[in-house]
């Protein structure tokens, strides 16, 4: 075999010496080797490529991007490999680039051809060429777009998603043009000619000059949604990203990848999300885990499972509101889940049985063996928050360890919505690590964030970095309320930002446990121009929610 | 940072959104008078000579933004003779980044740019350029002229940039390899712009202009050459902003009699300039250097333990200049600039720049999303170590305070500067 990266690769001119060339799109459990030869911040892909490359005999790369340039040059130093090739690529499509990379093609089949000590089969060569070619199906489909994705991401996100899924990102949309109709009788020098061009006419990545042919990818009648992947430190896809959402009307979901295994929970909560929003009489019903077969027919429960608190609100028919609670969600889901059922059941004087349908949601929703059904937090919030304010536009989420935007619309439903990534910038998480660099407890970060002087600014975005900007600003003697309110700007401003990707108009809602911190809610008001709106339990949103569906799908 | 400097970042940063005619009215007032000051920089020193370079740039700065249906943006790497020939302009956003962020308002551009989903990963230079150019700031050029080096991010910007402004758009294609095929693959690329920049400023290139433009360039380079050989015996108050000036004087202002002038100095100012300094660590700098970071300054300016030797890519391709062959040479110089083809031709350039320089360590500079630099920085450390040259992989953000744990930087450097002082004791 013959490992490659790039679908620019001239895979059927390598097959035409015997080769087997294969893609090199696996996921790496760590970028130990990776990052001792080049930096951590260098695209994902590139550091797994790096260390699959190195494990690898035979290699050929393209000059796609810097980073897969820089992987060639570390790799180029391994001496173990029985073929290493470096193909220049054009960014353009004219004559001079196509002449210019047909003698690249040349160059490569006498190496190549060299190697292994094969002749070029024109036989070979053809049938390649017509099998690489992949149809789009012709029924309604989803596509996985943007940067390339892992094959366990894929086989994730296929098995998230309702309909089928169609892998069209850059590594996976390679299709080449069939062979002219006398190709037959052309010597290997027009052959190289035709291929050359058929290449570069392939449906362009983001690294070529003109893109104007990816909108090939998105005007398919049968496309209904598309997940739009992006691969950590690889900045290319970020751009196309934000040309689509402005130009297509097709509903789409951003994720960032980065060639490791994936902690599946935030990503499934947005894949299902999707899938709610795409189809939602088709949403992802789950079998209930433990009904009870005996339930009485007036209590409709919801449970938010949080990773700070659990939160869950107990209505009846007439969508009033009986009873809530909020307990710390602890080590495990279920426990907490427990916990805030006794309480409602307490507040209420029923036992378990009493309620007729319990609505999970939150991270752990999947972990609740008492709950009748799931639904994502994103959807739940929307239904809580329109529930309590049909005026709302957008919502404002920031708990624990997620951030998030919800956008709805007249009708409260989810038009957009986008969470933050790995990072705890701008989520609770946050401030719970800058309060105990402070040595203050959570209540006293919210006054004190009130009743700042001097105005600062806590420039780094790292959470890392932050605090040590803290521990400086804590020895120049600067005043907690000051750095505080430096700390609440720079979440204020985290968010803010994430709004305006997202295209969030006011009306906004604030929810989540953050939204207690009136230091926070000052500075993100300050940076919208406009008031939240703030319930007097901002955590209780996302339960009311899920109680909301319980009793409407009950 | 200066206090009025900084009073000016926050009052820029405080009403861009609302304003973005006065952010540009400032910046072009507080540039005029950097422009002013360069102008009367008459002394024979090098901080005379990097004031008046400084002067220059900034000048340019401001006539882009006053006559910007007469300007052209490019980036940094783009040879511009045509353009100093056409009497056209060059708008180069790079550099205004590298500008907007000593004047302490940077921040409010590049979360501009990533509200408008530029990734937080995206280099800095090119994040703020949007962030200054879609907050309305930076006015619409008469084009966009771009090529494919130095990086990806010029791909992606320039390209967004040419869809925001709506205005033509041409890319130069630098191939990978460094060969005579490449230079003409180029050299017609940059003819074939010729027209399209006659059409749209409706005025005819002189050939003898240009041939003249590229002669000023030809001169230019070989003071700097001459320059860089004297660099090695003597010791200069060098500053990072004037090392970033010279990176700009001899890219995008390269054919301009500014930058012909200022090399001049600058050899002149070598020839007068003291033997190197027994006990001073003479420090040669790889990529480009946050000049908007006070505690950076502090050290490598400031503590006089040690004295900034060079720079790689202010000198990354000095190539012999013909001015009957005007395309061959500007589509040479970009080709066989160090910072094209593979790692190691840059690596092998610093290892020669650096021990003609008489330096004692080299810092990398892993500037916060460019994957070129940071690809090599190991490979670097391995190579020039090898060579006995102590290396310093050091991360930070050329105009991005948020990217950037000043603390850490500043132990790391010191504790750098303590290493040479240790081996050379």
């Amino acid at each position: 075999m013959i490992g490659y990266t790039c679908k620019y690769t001239p895979a059927e001119l390598l097959r035409a010496f015997g080769g087997d060339p294969v893609l090199l799109d696996g996921e790496e459990a760590d970028f130990e080797l990776a990052e001792s030869l080049t930096h951590a911040n260098l695209c994902c892909h590139a550091k797994a490529l790096i260390q699959q490359g190195s494990r690898t005999d035979a290699l050929i790369m393209m000059d796609c991007c810097d980073s897969l340039r820089r992987s060639y040059d570390v790799l180029s130093l391994d001496s173990r490999h029985t073929f290493l090739k470096l193909m220049d690529l054009p960014h353009e499509n004219g004559q001079c680039a196509r002449e210019r990379f047909k003698q690249e093609l040349l160059r490569l089949a006498a190496a190549y051809g060299g190697s292994r000590g094969t002749d070029f089969s024109r036989d070979a060569f053809l049938v390649a060429c017509r099998e690489s070619s992949q149809p789009l199906p012709n029924e309604p489909f989803l596509a996985v777009l943007g940067a390339r994705v892992s094959p366990p991401l894929l086989d994730l996100i296929q098995k998230q998603l309702a309909l089928p899924v169609v892998n069209l990102t850059c590594s996976g949309n390679r299709n080449l043009e069939a062979p002219p109709q006398d190709a037959e009788n052309m010597d290997f020098d027009q052959l190289m000619d035709w291929y050359s061009g058929a290449l570069l006419r392939m449906i362009p990545c983001m690294r070529m000059t003109s893109v104007a042919g990816r909108k090939e990818l998105t005007n398919h009648p049968q496309l209904k949604g598309i997940v739009y992947n992006t691969v950590k430190f690889c900045d290319f896809y970020s751009f196309d990203y934000a040309a689509l959402k402005r130009e297509t009307a097709i509903p789409i979901l951003k994720i960032e990848s980065d060639y490791m295994p994936q902690p599946s929970g935030q990503l499934s909560t947005r894949l299902e999300a999707f899938s709610e929003s795409l189809l939602p009489e088709r949403s992802h019903r789950r079998t209930p885990m433990n009904k009870t077969t005996e339930r009485a027919a007036s209590l409709y429960a919801g449970i938010d499972s949080g990773s700070t608190t659990t939160n869950m609100v107990v209505i009846n028919e007439k969508k009033e509101i009986l009873a809530s609670a909020i307990v710390r969600t602890g080590a495990k889901a279920q426990n907490g889940a427990k916990a805030a059922l006794e309480e409602v059941c307490r507040q209420l004087s029923v036992q378990p049985e009493a309620f007729a349908a319990i609505m999970a949601t939150g991270y752990g929703r999947s972990n609740i063996p008492f709950a009748t059904d799931t639904k994502t937090e994103i959807t739940c919030h929307a239904r809580g928050a329109f529930f309590l304010n049909p005026a709302i536009r957008t919502i404002v989420d920031i708990g624990g360890q997620d951030s998030k935007v919800i956008c709805l619309d007249e009708n409260g439903a989810v038009t957009n919505f986008i969470m933050n990534d790995k990072c705890a910038a701008g989520t609770g998480r946050f401030l719970e690590m800058m309060a105990r660099t402070l040595e203050l407890d959570m209540d006293q970060m919210s006054r004190q964030g009130l009743t700042w002087k001097k105005d600062l600014t806590i420039s780094s975005m790292c959470t890392v970095f932050a605090e040590s900007e803290v521990i400086s600003l804590i020895a120049d003697n600067h005043t907690d309320s000051d750095i505080i309110h430096g700390l609440n700007k720079s979440i204020a401003a985290k968010t803010a930002s994430m709004v305006s990707r997202a295209k969030g108009t006011g009306p906004y809602m604030m929810t989540g446990g953050v939204a207690r911190n009136k230091g926070v809610v000052q500075a993100l008001e300050a940076r919208l121009g406009e008031n939240l709106y703030i319930t007097d339990a901002p955590d209780l949103c996302g339960a009311i929610g899920a109680a909301l569906f319980a009793l409407e799908e009950s | 940072m200066k206090r009025y400097i900084e009073t000016l970042g926050g009052i820029i940063e405080k009403q861009t959104a609302a304003s973005p005619e006065h952010t540009r009215e400032l910046l072009e007032a507080a540039y005029s008078w950097v422009r002013f000051s360069g102008k009367h920089s008459h002394g024979k020193d090098v901080r005379s000579a990097y004031k008046y370079i400084n002067g220059a740039v900034a000048g340019t700065i401001v006539d882009s933004f006053r006559h910007p249906k007469e300007s052209v943006m490019v980036n940094i790497f783009f040879p511009c003779e045509l353009l100093h020939a056409m009497k056209i302009q060059p708008m180069f956003p790079e550099g205004i980044s590298a500008y907007v962020a000593c004047t302490a308002c940077q921040r409010v551009f590049a979360e501009a740019a990533e509200a408008a989903d530029v990734p937080e990963s995206f280099c800095s230079y090119h994040k703020t350029m949007l962030g200054v150019a879609e907050a309305g700031v930076m006015p619409a050029p008469l084009m966009i002229a771009n090529t494919t080096l130095a990086c990806d991010a010029n791909q992606l910007s320039f390209r967004r940039l040419a869809e925001f402004y709506q205005v033509p758009h041409t890319v130069i294609d630098i191939p990978h390899a460094n060969d005579e095929e490449a230079v003409h693959y180029v050299a017609d690329q940059l003819r074939a712009l010729t027209p399209q920049l006659e059409e749209l400023c409706r005025r005819r290139l002189d050939p003898q202009v240009l041939r003249e433009t590229v002669a000023c360039s030809k001169r230019t380079i070989e003071f700097c050459r001459e320059y860089l050989k004297k660099r090695g015996g003597v010791s200069l108050p060098a500053t990072m902003t004037g090392e970033l000036c010279t990176l700009i004087s001899n890219h995008v202002m390269l054919g301009r009699p500014e930058s012909e002038r200022y090399m001049q100095r600058m050899l002149r100012a070598v020839e007068a300039a003291p033997a190197a300094l027994p006990g001073k660590k003479r420090i040669f700098w790889m990529h480009i250097l946050p000049n908007w970071q006070d505690s950076m300054k502090d050290i490598l300016e400031a503590s006089g333990r040690c004295e900034l030797v060079g720079t790689d890519i202010a000198a990354d391709s000095l190539p012999d200049m013909d001015p009957d062959h005007p395309y061959e040479s500007m589509a040479r110089r970009v080709v066989e600039s160090m910072c094209n083809g593979p790692a190691g031709r840059r690596i092998d350039m610093v290892l020669h720049y650096a021990k003609a320089a008489g330096a004692d360590g080299v810092i990398v500079f892993c500037h916060w999303g460019c994957k070129q630099t940071l690809g090599l920085s190991q490979l670097a450390k391995q190579r020039l170590e090898a060579e006995g040259l102590p290396t310093l992989v050091l991360d930070g953000d050329g105009c991005d305070a948020r990217n950037v744990a000043d603390g850490q930087m500043v132990t790391r450097v010191n504790a750098f500067l303590e290493q040479l002082e240790g081996l050379h004791a």
